[in-house]
């Protein structure tokens, strides 16, 4: 668990929306997924993704159906609406940006300045 | 479409409270479930890894929570909590609270009854098809020298039909007439209110008929058999809701007559304070009295329609008020005798009511509104009590991190409770009062009175009132409560606090001192103008006990004659009957002014265009004294007139003065009639009086013995020595005993029928009176609360006073003399208020001046009288006030 990182805050609405944009999930198939394409690198308290998918439900970006899982158990699938995939599009390129000028900022040497 | 999905899920979750947290825990018990599976898969056993899985999962309680405020469920929790507290804050204050929802419940409601009141007088559209272009046509005499020519502002059938070919500003053009049929039933005959109309009336005024279809104006004309349409009310009443009645043949005046629909509720055509009863097509009329079908020129001066008109679309009023002129230029050239100086005028029908009705609408509005500001204010005061009395636990609260808006949403909650409660009381309220209205109606057995609803316009109107009082009211309150430092808070007393409080609080009573005031003032105009016109000499007893009888006796010529003579002596001989008599009418006739006759003076020269037209009634013997109606010169018609001499008349002294210049005129012969004018000879002049209006100037007036030719409808009156309304029953039993034939088309008491005479007085001054007394009563409340309040505050410093040794005496006349001192500017400013409002309304005033100096005078004892009984209670408190527990308190 040493070489998990906590999430930042305000990076999990994004991580949702990534991993289910990748096709409908249940609640426990987004975590999976996130670990899966995150390298299991990040560390979410599994409990703490629900309030987040019932934010993103309020905000019109998910939408979701009760159906039954790979294992057949009854299980609610979230899916992107329009509006969740244009979000997510934003928000994607938003960190990115964010994330470069970091890695910039962070890399600087000071025969640079 | 962002913030309306979450609004939806908000709004989803408040109302789903239960349902949202049993799918979070649905969901989360999904999850533990598909992780242990995983688990298991792993080699777990089921059950640790059933327990595994509730472990990663972590707070489940916590994550709950926070998924339900996720989902939007905060709002709606906080929502509850929020009406819980208030709850529990109103039983906490029982009598704050049931004082502050039974004011504003009388404050409202008021203004929901009178607001139904004035919607049902005009505001309301009619129930016809495109109200909005309707426009009432008149036809105006110009210089008329008498009330009945002003009064006659109907148009004859020629003109209706001149009317609709030459106005191309006018889409159609519909004609309606008020008459009376008969219809016979197995139960006996009854007088139905009949509204005789142009064949195009049905397509004209365009609703979706209860029972049957609108016929087209052609398909009236086709048929062989008079046909009718029944007002709802009628349907229900006659025919009990029969749902087969279309089709069936009833007998109406004397013949068949087929029922073709019947109309919606609420429809009464043109009407506001009549229910006409059935309506009936000019065509279906025809059959019934084939000489009526004539449009010869000589049926230009009957002018019994009302004309309205629908404007055609893009068509303006004054388009259409100028091809009028014109139209009116070519009559009076073409018909001189019967337009000549005539033309037709026109307005939007919801302009056309008489101007004193208005005024009377508007000042009831304003006084109600009135009413609801003093309720307002009483409500600002008591939500300032109970604010101030909460000034600790608001400290607390903002103390522990509550902020300001926080505060507010709970004030707010409390007040939308109050304010709920109190509409629906207001409602209650309204509904009672609107049931006691007809009861002030006199039963004159005609459908009259207003159609009052409590409909979805009225129940708007009460609803955003409602809370719009409560929230003006708990504006102030609300705002200077909840700024608190909960430092400052927290102490017992904050000077700059109160002080603003008490001015505030002042500041209220003042204007509901001087709305009161002002209100008080217009009443007691009112109930002078009233009593002013129930003293006014009429001319005629009106004061006397006596049942009035309109009867349609069967037959014509001498056989009628013998008819009424049998009556009014079958009705002389009834037990407690003093004295009786038959007229064609009896001053202040219920439909306005009556029939007339023209009459030329010696000099005058007979032509179409020469004479004055006067209003005329056909007396029997002992008329002018059962009435009471002095003659001043000559005799009556008692004595028998020999025939083969001239016909008599007995002039009124303003006649004889318009014919003679003079009033000593027995003797000398005037004209009637205009075409072949009649000699005729004066045997006597009576004292003027009131004809149809207390208001009127001297009109000329016409008496003529009773003849052969004269009418079959006439009024029997019988004078008594006892209770007219027990006579009534009787007279009715005698008169049927001894004419079954005879209809009675109504029958009420002198008293009840000069009740009618002055209905918009009566209205006035028992509306105003009741809300006036309301507005006062919650004034001194309000009076009450304030001095008590400041009392309470000042304990304190009334302690020290009494400790230094002032007098008890001292202590009372001070606390009194706050009080005085806000009554006496509220008297003030409200006198001059008044001064401006009855200048306003001189229009309802009669026999008294706008500006009245004993009507103030009274004003102004009853609100200082009322002011002092408000006053001694706190004062008395004051003088109980124990020094040294007062001082102990701080």
């Amino acid at each position: 668990m040493g070489d998990q990182a906590q999430i930042l805050p305000g990076t999990l609405d994004l991580l949702i929306l990534r991993a289910v944009s990748l096709g409908p999930l249940h609640g426990y198939g987004i975590l999976l997924r996130i670990g899966q394409i995150s390298g299991n690198a990040l560390l979410i308290e599994q409990g703490a993704l629900y309030p987040g998918l019932f934010r993103l439900v309020r905000q019109g970006l998910l939408k979701t159906k009760w159906g039954a899982s790979e294992n057949n158990r009854r299980a609610k699938f979230y899916e992107l609406t329009a509006a969740g995939r244009k979000r997510l599009q934003k928000e994607t390129d938003g960190w990115n940006r964010l994330a470069a000028a970091m890695a910039t900022a962070l890399a600087a040497q000071p025969e640079e300045l | 479409m962002k913030a309306l999905a979450s609004l939806r899920a908000v709004f989803w979750a408040a109302t789903h409270r239960l349902q949202l947290s049993r799918e979070i825990d649905h969901e989360l018990q999904s999850h533990i479930l598909l992780r242990a599976d995983d688990l298991e898969r792993r080699g777990m056993d089921r059950t640790q890894a059933e327990r595994q899985a509730r472990v990663e999962l972590g707070a489940c309680a916590r994550y709950k929570e926070a998924s339900h405020q996720a989902a939007g469920g905060a709002l709606g929790q906080t929502l509850w909590r929020d009406i819980r507290f208030a709850f529990k804050l109103f039983r906490k204050f029982p009598l704050l609270t049931a004082v502050a929802i039974g004011t504003l419940a009388l404050g409202i409601g008021a203004n929901t009854a009178i607001f139904s009141l004035v919607d049902a007088i005009w505001l309301r559209p009619l129930p016809i098809a495109d109200p909005s272009h309707l426009v009432a046509i008149a036809s105006v005499k110009s210089h008329a020298s008498a009330n009945s020519e002003l009064a006659s502002t109907g148009s004859s059938y020629s003109e209706f039909e001149d009317l609709r070919a030459h106005v191309p500003a006018f889409s159609d053009v519909a004609a309606s007439d008020r008459r009376s049929v008969v219809l016979q039933t197995a139960d006996g005959n009854q007088l139905l209110l009949a509204n005789v109309v142009s064949d195009n009336y049905f397509s004209f005024i365009g609703v979706r008929l209860e029972l049957g279809r609108l016929p087209l104006e052609d398909e009236l004309k086709n048929y062989r058999e008079p046909v009718v349409f029944l007002s709802h009310s009628t349907w229900k009443r006659v025919f009990g809701s029969n749902p087969n009645i279309v089709g069936q043949t009833l007998k109406i005046k004397g013949s068949p007559a087929v029922v073709l629909g019947v109309m919606p509720a609420g429809f009464r055509g043109t009407e506001r304070f009549i229910d006409p009863q059935v309506y009936v097509p000019l065509s279906a009329w025809y059959i019934w009295d084939p000489s009526e079908n004539s449009s010869s020129a000589s049926s230009r001066n009957n002018r019994e329609y009302e004309i309205y008109a629908r404007l055609r679309q893009g068509a303006t009023l004054d388009q259409a008020r100028a091809q009028l002129q014109s139209l009116s230029a070519v009559l009076a050239s073409e018909f001189p005798q019967a337009n000549s100086g005539r033309s037709f005028t026109a307005d939007w029908q919801t302009k056309s009511h008489s101007d004193q009705m208005k005024v009377l609408s508007l000042l009831l509005l304003a006084i109600a509104g009135a009413v609801l500001l003093i309720a307002c204010t009483n409500i600002a005061n008591l939500l300032l009590a109970l604010n101030d009395s909460r000034r600790r636990e608001f400290a607390m609260r903002v103390a522990l991190g509550a902020s300001r808006r926080q505060l507010l949403r709970q004030l707010l909650t409390e007040y939308i409770m109050l304010a709920i409660a109190g509409v629906a009381g207001a409602l209650i309220l309204a509904q009672r009062l609107v049931e006691l209205v007809p009861a002030l109606i006199p039963d004159i057995g005609f459908p009259i009175g207003f159609d009052l609803r409590l409909d979805h316009r009225v129940l708007a109107v009460t609803a955003v009132t409602g809370f719009m009082s409560v929230l003006i009211a708990g504006l102030l309150p609300g705002l200077a409560s909840t700024r608190t430092s909960p430092l400052e808070a927290m102490r017992a007393q904050t000077w700059l606090g109160n002080r603003l409080k008490i001015t505030a609080r002042k500041f209220f009573v003042v204007a509901q001192l001087s709305a009161s005031m002002t209100l008080l003032v217009a009443t007691g105009l009112l109930v002078r103008t009233l009593l002013h016109i129930e003293n006014m000499d009429m001319g005629f007893n009106s004061r006397q006990n006596a049942a009035l009888l309109e009867v349609a006796v069967d037959g014509n010529g001498p056989r009628m004659q013998a008819e009424f003579d049998a009556l009014v002596h079958r009705l002389k001989a009834l037990p407690g009957v003093k004295d009786a008599c038959m007229a064609r009418v009896v001053p202040f006739p219920d439909s306005g002014g009556g029939a007339t006759r023209v009459v030329l003076a010696p000099d005058e020269v007979p032509s179409p265009t020469a004479g004055t037209s006067v209003w005329f009634n056909w007396v029997g013997d002992g008329y002018f004294r059962v009435m009471g109606i002095p003659i001043i010169r000559g005799r009556t018609f008692d004595k028998p007139d020999t025939t083969g001499k001239l016909p008599v008349a007995i002039v009124n002294q303003a006649l004889a003065i318009k014919l003679f210049g003079s009033d000593d005129v027995v003797g000398r012969h005037f004209r009637i009639g205009r075409e072949q004018p009649q000699n005729v000879e004066v045997i006597g002049v009576a004292q003027n009086g009131k004809y149809a209006d207390v208001a009127e100037v001297q009109q000329p007036y016409l008496y003529l013995p009773v003849t052969p030719d004269t009418w079959s409808n006439a009024t029997l009156i019988a004078t008594t020595a006892g209770d007219p309304h027990a006579l009534l029953p009787a007279a009715r039993e005698a008169v049927l005993q001894t004419s079954p034939k005879t209809l009675i088309l109504s029958m009420q008491t002198m008293t009840d029928h000069m009740l009618m005479a002055n209905f918009p007085n009566h209205l006035a001054a028992w509306l105003c009176a009741s809300l006036g007394g309301l507005a006062l009563l919650l004034t001194m409340i309000g009076l009450y609360g304030v001095t008590a309040y400041s009392v309470s505050r000042r304990t304190h410093e009334i302690g020290v006073r009494m400790a230094l040794g002032a007098l008890r005496g001292t202590v009372f006349a001070a606390v009194l003399k706050d009080g005085l001192k806000l009554t006496l500017i509220g008297i003030a400013l409200g006198g001059g208020l008044a001064l401006l409002v009855c200048r306003a309304m001189s229009s309802l005033l009669f026999g008294v001046k706008p500006f009245d100096p004993a009507t103030l005078a009274g004003a102004v004892a009853v609100v200082l009288a009322t002011s002092l009984a408000a006053l001694i209670g706190p004062a008395r408190r004051a003088l109980s006030v124990d020094p040294v527990n007062a001082l102990r308190d701080e």
